[in-house]
């Protein structure tokens, strides 16, 4: 409902009857009916009539269009301030992780280090340690995989390695 | 009628007069209305024109504000910028410094200096007493009273500066006190975690802001190891405590962020250095020596697998030392005469040369005489002449009259320029700073005096470094190529892959067949000669002994002091490594390099052969 003054609709438009046969019927009857008090209207006696509906129709589809756009821009608005909000606070719980990380690391080399150097200098100190002798070594051959070996079916695939050695000290 | 009519026309003029007065009336009050709405109205209109004249004084004109908290004379945009932006500056530490299997021998960490400010002890405005400051401050810095701080408070008002070296738990303990006056700056500060058992290879940095290297591969490789420091000036808020950066404000002049986590690889392999520092100590503990080194080569492509030099310092702590001799590594600084190790890369220059054939033979008379000076077999007095020696043999007695013999058939221009080409007055591109090259005697006395090739001969007159030395005899070892030493393998990340290396680069000095031979040679010293200490059953291992007498400032020899050293190649069938292990000035009775020097060789050996698993070459047998 506007403020503006309704145009007097029926002054120009009479309560139409239902359509129910030819064209020409329809207005014999409207004219017969309506010939009392009610001013005929001629069709072509407003010429705007024909543009303004479709002026209408291009501003409703105008207002239509532009309250789509005006809501979507609100919801992308809303959505960039919400950003504007959380994208700081998780690039700075980011970087706390990272400075917690690097804190981290330097303290698991350090203590990593001083523990290899404490074992270090204990060795050294330790009169019982030496450096073992190239005699307890054990040299193992590599074992010699048989391609043939691949077709028989028997599940055992374990070969027997010689030992190069065998004085050991044990 | 006429009263009636006065009756009315009085009616009406009072009507009349009524209506006027009425008029009047509301007349006066609408004049009224109008100006109590003009009134409000020109009280709201002059409000809001002060507002905007207020609103653009402040904004646009921007005065200096002076309200209570407010830090002194600054404008009011100077105020909000402060409170906004901060400097967020990256942990952008000195790339680290990594052995071959990636043990970390130089890193950075994080300390801070506290700064105290006494007149500023406030905690939310409110002034907090300097001795419960002074209590909290003394349990978290350690090293002093809180009465001493007391004291020093009172002293001065601003700028104390407290402590150097807080860790990092101290930020979060001196942070949680929330007073106002304390400054903490940070700083990062170089950590050698292995100490000593490195510092001459790695070398030191200085403690000081300004952090400029000093020796060793801190001092050559700085351009690789320091890092620009990258610091962002961004916009930040705060939310429940805690700080909020907002990186999207960034202004365009700031650097990306480009960040990496590199390190600078050595060829250094920590066990082996600590065997060798080890066998070291050991043998000049036994025999008090000055000083001693030990190098361990990769053959191969000059990688350095160990590079030991006593005495040595700690770079944590180098400010201590007083003698600056530590802290040069004398492996690559200093010039020695070395003596009989020299005598294979001789017979090498007379095969390569043509004048003996590997199975010639020389008399060895014991002394020989040279114009006016008699030279003399090192063990003259107790074997005297041995007669006829094949070249192995010469090798394994040491035999100077018998080397003398052999590079007499060289021409000395000839020999000269062979020593030349050597490059033993060449400067050696070496990782660690202050290489000297050697000293050969001048062309024209080489050449003219006799004597001089034959000192040249077995190994004095002349003088190099041990580095010089082992690059030599590695050339013999890889079939005749003269390959760069380096300790430096290149940056690599995490995970142990290559970013950047220098390539190698070698000049062919001997040939193939000729250094075989050679090699030949020197693994009979260790197996029947003077070698035998550094003998391991089961392996090939070639060697050569070297005692030579130093010489001493006024010309000639000292006869007390000697250099003992002995340089071993292993495998022989695949050489691998070249040790050299180089005593000064040991001590006592029977101090040779086979006794002293030797020794280390073989214990390093030992070494190689757990950490890499070098199988034996030949049986051992069930005897031993």
């Amino acid at each position: 409902m506007s403020a503006q003054p309704q145009p007097d609709f029926d002054r120009y438009y009479s309560p139409q009857p239902e359509f129910t046969g030819l064209i020409t019927h329809e207005r014999h009857r409207a004219k017969s009916t309506t010939i009392q008090r009610k001013k005929v209207v001629k069709q072509g006696s407003f010429p705007q009539q024909n543009r303004l509906p479709q002026n209408l129709k291009l501003l409703s589809a105008i207002q239509k269009t532009s309250f789509g756009l005006a809501l979507a821009s609100m919801l992308a608005s809303t959505g960039l301030y919400i950003s504007t909000v959380q994208i700081p606070g998780q690039w700075s719980q980011e970087y706390r992780n990272l400075e917690d990380l690097q804190r981290q690391e330097r303290q698991l080399i350090t203590i990593n280090e001083k523990i290899k150097y404490q074992i270090a200098h204990d060795a050294r100190r330790d009169r019982n340690l030496s450096i073992s002798q190239p005699e307890s070594a054990v040299f193992i051959a590599p074992a010699k995989v048989d391609s043939k070996a691949q077709l028989k079916t028997s599940s055992n695939n374990q070969e027997v390695v010689k030992i190069k050695y065998d004085n050991l000290g044990y | 009628m006429t009263k009636s009519k006065s009756k009315l026309s009085r009616q009406v003029q009072k009507n009349r007069a009524t209506g006027i007065n009425k008029k009047n009336k509301s007349q006066q009050s609408k004049q009224h209305l109008l100006l109590r709405l003009f009134f409000i109205w020109g009280v709201l209109v002059i409000g809001t024109v002060g507002l905007a004249a207020k609103l653009y004084y402040l904004q646009v004109v921007n005065p200096v504000i002076v309200y209570e908290q407010a830090p002194k004379g600054k404008t009011l945009t100077q105020i909000a910028q402060d409170q906004q932006t901060t400097k967020l500056s990256f942990y952008i530490p000195r790339r680290q410094i990594v052995d071959r299997d990636q043990n970390v021998l130089a890193t950075d960490r994080i300390t801070y200096t506290l700064y105290v400010h006494p007149h500023l002890f406030k905690r939310n405005s409110e002034p907090v007493p300097a001795s419960e400051i002074a209590e909290k401050l003394a349990d978290i810095i350690g090293n002093r009273t809180s009465k001493q701080l007391l004291a020093l408070f009172q002293k001065q008002e601003w700028g104390i500066r407290l402590s150097g070296d807080l860790p990092e738990s101290a930020r979060d303990k001196i942070a949680a006190m929330q007073i106002d006056g304390l400054d903490l700056k940070q700083n990062y500060t170089r950590f050698y975690p292995h100490r000593e058992m490195a510092a001459e290879v790695t070398g030191y940095v200085n403690l000081d802001s300004s952090r400029t290297p000093q020796a060793g591969v801190e001092y050559t490789q700085n351009k690789l190891l320091e890092r620009q420091p990258i610091s962002w000036k961004m916009k930040r808020s705060f939310s429940k405590n805690q700080a909020v950066f907002h990186p999207g404000e960034l202004e365009r002049s700031q650097k990306l962020f480009n960040f990496d986590d590199l390190r600078l690889q050595l060829t250094i392999d920590l066990r082996l250095q600590q065997i060798a520092r080890n066998a070291l100590n050991k043998q000049m503990k036994a025999f008090k020596a000055k000083r001693g080194t030990a190098i361990v080569m990769d053959v191969r492509d000059g990688a350095i697998a160990a590079l030991v030099s006593e005495p040595t310092y700690d770079p944590n702590t180098y400010y201590q030392y007083s003698d600056f001799s530590v802290f040069k590594n004398w492996a690559v600084t200093d010039l020695y005469e070395p003596g009989s190790t020299f005598k294979p890369i001789n017979i090498a220059l007379a095969l390569d040369a043509g004048v003996i054939s590997p199975h010639d033979t020389f008399n060895d008379t014991g002394e020989i005489k040279i114009k006016d000076a008699v030279v003399r077999n090192h063990d003259f007095e107790k074997k005297g002449a041995r007669g006829e020696l094949s070249l192995p043999e010469i090798l394994q007695y040491s035999s100077n009259v018998g080397m003398i013999k052999i590079m007499r058939r060289l021409d000395p221009l000839d020999y000269y320029q062979d020593l030349q080409k050597l490059g033993v007055e060449d400067k050696v591109e070496f990782d660690i700073p202050g290489y000297t090259t050697g000293r050969l005697k001048n062309e024209v006395e080489f050449t003219v005096r006799e004597i001089e090739p034959a000192t040249t001969a077995f190994g004095q007159g002349f003088s190099l470094t041990p580095l010089k030395l082992i690059q030599l005899h590695a050339a013999l070892a890889n079939k005749g190529k003269l390959i760069t030493p380096h300790v430096v393998k290149g940056l690599s990340d995490y995970k142990g892959y290559l970013h950047y290396s220098q390539p190698p680069h070698s000049k062919q000095v001997f040939s193939p067949k000729t250094a075989t031979t050679v090699l030949e040679m020197m693994e009979t010293v260790v197996e029947d000669g003077s070698g035998v200490a550094a003998k391991i059953p089961g392996y090939r291992i070639a060697g050569k002994t070297g005692t030579s007498q130093k010489a001493i400032t006024e010309g000639g020899y000292d006869e007390t002091a000697k250099i003992t050293s002995f340089v071993g190649i292993f495998p022989v069938e695949a050489p691998r490594y070249a040790v050299l292990a180089v005593v000064d000035e040991p001590n006592g009775e029977h101090t040779y390099g086979s006794t002293v020097a030797a020794p280390i060789v073989g214990s390093i050996i030992q070494g190689i052969i757990n950490i890499e698993g070098i199988p034996p070459s030949k049986s051992i047998k069930s005897e031993e």
